[in-house]
């Protein structure tokens, strides 16, 4: 009966199964990851905009960012699609390896990708001491293209990847059979299909590209974010600085709300996995140019990138420079980084509670709420909450615990949506069953729905260290003073020109997401 | 408190229950007695699995619910489901998938006791080795036991049991269906079950509850029910079933069937089932063989009587008739309900 109830009832008796209890815990987390936003617009409209930029400047950041955004998203879906459509489809040797290997990338933080940069080309630069070649350093538009499409095609790659793995490859096989070339199939059976994943991926890109502070900063590209920092640093009043974030989190918001409009109901409809899988034989001279697209964008995502971090260490180190330890550094971020990926996955379990097994109004505001924050560039987010605690909570101001806080609000949303998935893959029944067995709700939550969803909660959890390891602008502005961790201290060396330290905190930032990064990925690349 | 209600498992009274769009509940009343074992028997959307989840107490209606004599639900008190004393196996049974069968088992026992228990049922049930397997590895009618003795072990004052048999397939149901009345007839315990099957509510039950738009129409033995539905849409929800209209008349119902006596007077239904139709030659025929469905054990024959009325008769593997031969039929049994205009 169960199964042949209309769906309203069936949503409606679902809606039942959970207490107030629940709401309750998720209205007290719902109510920080509503502070950002909420503080950044009272600080506008409550205290004026204060002296902006000329409007032409502003126009000129604009247009800027815009296209930047634009540019990577487009080339990083591109060459994530690729990679995805190739490892998951094709009969490639070593397929799984690729397909682990084009999404390691992830770890290399955009800031480590533009050091990278810098420290490969230009007078000086890796290219011209080891091969002879001097490249210019591509300041601007092109080096913050390059750095930030090549770095976030993993990002493309690992969403699409899952997506494809859904699509049954026989569709594409009976539009061949019907006539139609293999590249006609694939772009009007196939990318149809892909839609909901592709839109995903081009949402998480462009998001993180507005949200791009390192590398725009350090190859020297003006994007709101940029002028931001700038605005932030250089005057008393701050002003100017909140105005500009309000403007760059209603560009994030509008892009949020498209994504939104595009998807429209079809996540709804979740299609069962195919049950075979059939990879596309590849003659031998595809076989060569898979292979070889595939070994170009490893070794410039990754290869390249290690080799010139390694590069000016072993350099720095053989000349007798002296590098001071960065174990106090390893040691904060990581601190900070588990401290908030432990707290981020514990207070997703209530959100996601809500949000998974109700469809009402209010858990479509929860949903929201915490994706519309997790969508705020990182700087927005770090003035958003400078000003609230000056404003309300001065006390807090420059602590560890807003620090850590703001973290936890800025990254709920991955842990979130992977606690969802791992809710929504067990029977709600368990729960009911236990409470007839004698158990009360909390004895339940502990014996029964947390193991159940513990695998959720460490792969959430995984993403929440990961972002926080990596996050850099928040972490400029909201940092205690004297707390560095290995992102500032890249970010501060490579300011003054140090890149021998820096690549050693780079090589250090790798490292320690490394781990992390594989428990996602053999979650969502799992073939 | 006098003493048939002591000897009642479960009164419920008056239960309604209004989802946004739909009413689950509809003044739902029922008395389950100690020991016996009752199926809620309905159609699909009738409210029989709402009605299971408001006395478990995974859900709140008004009305009220005694189990065994104790309130545990009215306008003022709610026993949360942990404190009811209620035992429930699950439509897709809820097995704990991270623990094993008999970590399930002895879920609901308090710690210390378990060891001893957890055999007993296990025992009781016939899950001999499986104990450590864990629920995946299990066969439907395996994990469909399991559940039945983690509801079984805290001794449950009644246990509820929603569509236990829709997940196993034809062949393993019929043989479930009867160990289960074993085991539930050993442990004496009372059980409610959900179904929409008819055959499995009256093989199984000593009293079957017929339900429909969210209240029960009448509750009563298989047999009884059987031979005695309350209206027209009972008899023919309980099984195959035809239905003459005519006119009673001084007390008496004149149909292409025969004559039956009545109490009413004017428009009526007469409802005949098929194995109550017999069929004769030889003598004047009133109908001919329009249709032949043969079983082996037994055939189903459709008749075409005047007035173009169509009657079922279920006859043995013999006499064989051919379509277009003709025949006497006449009931030996039928009901006759008031028809509404």
């Amino acid at each position: 009966m169960t199964v042949a109830a209309p769906p309203a009832r069936e949503r409606a008796r679902q809606q039942r199964a959970l207490s107030r209890g629940w709401w309750t815990a998720a209205i007290l987390v719902l109510i920080p990851v509503a502070i950002p936003p909420i503080s950044l617009l009272w600080q506008v409209l409550s205290r004026g905009s204060g002296v902006m930029l000329p409007t032409d400047r502003l126009f000129e950041l604009f247009l800027n960012t815009l296209v930047l955004t634009a540019a990577v998203t487009a080339t990083a879906l591109a060459i994530g699609t690729t990679t995805a459509w190739v490892t998951t489809r094709t009969t490639i040797r070593f397929r799984r390896g690729w397909m682990i290997l084009a999404a390691l990338p992830l770890v290399i933080p955009s800031y480590v990708a533009a050091l990278t940069i810098i420290g490969a080309t230009g007078p000086g630069g890796m290219f011209e001491r080891v091969f002879g070649i001097e490249v210019p350093t591509p300041y601007g538009f092109v080096g913050a293209w390059l750095a930030l499409a090549i770095f976030l095609a993993p990002m493309a790659h690992l969403i699409v990847t899952p997506g494809l793995q859904l699509i049954d490859p026989a569709t594409e096989e009976a539009a061949v059979g019907l006539g139609s070339s293999r590249l006609k199939a694939f772009f009007t059976v196939t990318v149809p299909q892909l839609r909901p994943a592709l839109v995903s991926a081009g949402l998480m890109v462009g998001l993180y590209t507005l949200s791009d502070f390192g590398a725009v900063s350090l190859l020297r590209f003006d994007t709101f974010t940029r002028a931001i920092f700038t605005l932030y640093q250089g005057q008393i009043d701050r002003r100017p600085a909140g105005t500009l974030s309000a403007i760059l989190m209603a560009v994030a918001i509008v892009i949020l709300i498209a994504e939104r409009r595009t998807r429209g109901r079809a996540q709804y409809h979740k299609t069962k996995p195919p049950r075979r899988r059939q990879h596309t034989d590849l003659n031998s001279r595809q076989r060569w140019l898979a292979t070889g697209f595939l070994g170009t964008i490893v070794t410039v995502s990754l290869v390249v990138p290690v080799a010139v971090l390694t590069y000016w260490l072993t350099r720095g180190l053989s000349a007798g420079q002296t590098i001071p330890s960065i174990w106090p550094e390893i040691g904060r971020s990581l601190t900070v980084a588990i401290i908030a990926a432990t707290a981020a996955a514990a207070i997703s379990i209530p959100v996601a509670m809500v949000t998974a097994r109700q469809s009402s109004r209010m858990s479509g505001w929860a949903e929201s709420t915490v994706w519309g924050t997790y969508s705020l560039p990182h700087i927005t987010v770090g003035v958003a909450v400078v000003g609230f605690a000056l404003a309300w909570a001065r006390p807090l101001y420059q602590t560890l615990f807003l620090l850590i806080a703001a973290y936890v609000v800025m990254f709920l949303a991955q842990s979130m949506s992977s606690t969802q998935d791992s809710i929504r893959r067990f029977n709600p029944y368990l729960e009911e069953a236990s409470r007839g067995l004698g158990h009360s709700q909390i004895s339940t939550l502990f014996r029964v729905t947390i193991p159940l969803i513990a695998p959720g909660l460490l792969a959430g959890g995984a993403l929440v260290f990961i972002g926080v390891i990596k996050e850099l602008p928040a972490t400029l502005l909201l940092r205690p003073n004297e707390f560095e961790t290995l992102a500032v201290r890249i970010w501060s060396t490579t300011s003054e020109g140090f890149l021998t330290r820096a690549s050693l905190s780079g090589i250090a930032l790798i490292a320690v997401s490394i781990v992390p990064l594989f428990l996602v990925m053999t979650r969502e690349l799992s073939d | 408190m006098n003493s048939a209600t002591d000897q009642l498992a479960i009164r419920a009274r008056d239960l309604t229950k209004t989802y946004d769009d739909a009413v689950a509940l509809d003044g739902f009343s029922l008395d389950v007695w100690m020991g016996s074992v009752l199926t809620l028997l309905g159609p699909s959307g009738c409210g029989k699995t709402t009605a299971l989840r408001v006395i478990a107490g995974f859900e709140r209606a008004s009305g009220a619910v005694e189990i065994r004599g104790r309130r545990v639900l009215d306008a003022d008190t709610f026993v949360p489901p942990d404190k009811r004393r209620v035992g429930m196996v699950f439509q897709d049974y809820a097995l704990f998938p991270h623990m094993t069968v008999r970590k399930n088992i002895a879920y609901g026992l308090p710690r210390g006791r378990n060891t001893g228990r957890v055999d007993e049922v296990m025992e009781l049930v016939g899950l001999g080795r499986l104990g450590e397997r864990m629920p995946g590895e299990l066969s439907g009618g395996q994990q469909q036991r399991v559940a039945l003795a983690r509801a079984l072990a805290p001794e449950p004052d009644v246990i509820l049991l929603d569509e236990p048999f829709s997940n196993l397939d034809a062949a393993l149901r019929d043989r479930v269906r009867r160990e289960l009345k074993v085991i539930l007839t050993e442990a004496r315990t009372t059980a409610v079950f959900v179904t929409h099957d008819q055959e499995e509510a009256l093989a199984t039950s000593d009293i079957v509850a017929v339900m429909r738009d969210g209240k029960v129409l009448q509750a009563d033995t298989p047999a009884h029910l059987y031979t005695n539905p309350v209206d027209e849409w009972v008899a023919t929800f309980l099984g195959d079933a035809d239905v003459l209209e005519t006119d009673a008349v001084g007390g008496f119902a004149d149909t292409v069937l025969g004559r039956f006596t009545t109490p009413l007077s004017g428009p009526v239904a007469v409802m005949t089932r098929p194995e109550d139709v017999q069929i004769s030659v030889g003598e004047t025929p009133n109908a001919s063989v329009a249709h032949i469905e043969y079983f082996g054990h037994d055939q189903l024959i459709t008749l075409a009587m005047a007035g173009g009325v169509r009657v079922r008769s279920r006859i043995g593997s013999r006499p064989n008739y051919r379509v277009g031969q003709q025949c006497r039929a006449r009931a030996i049994e039928a009901r006759v309900f008031k028809r509404s205009a």
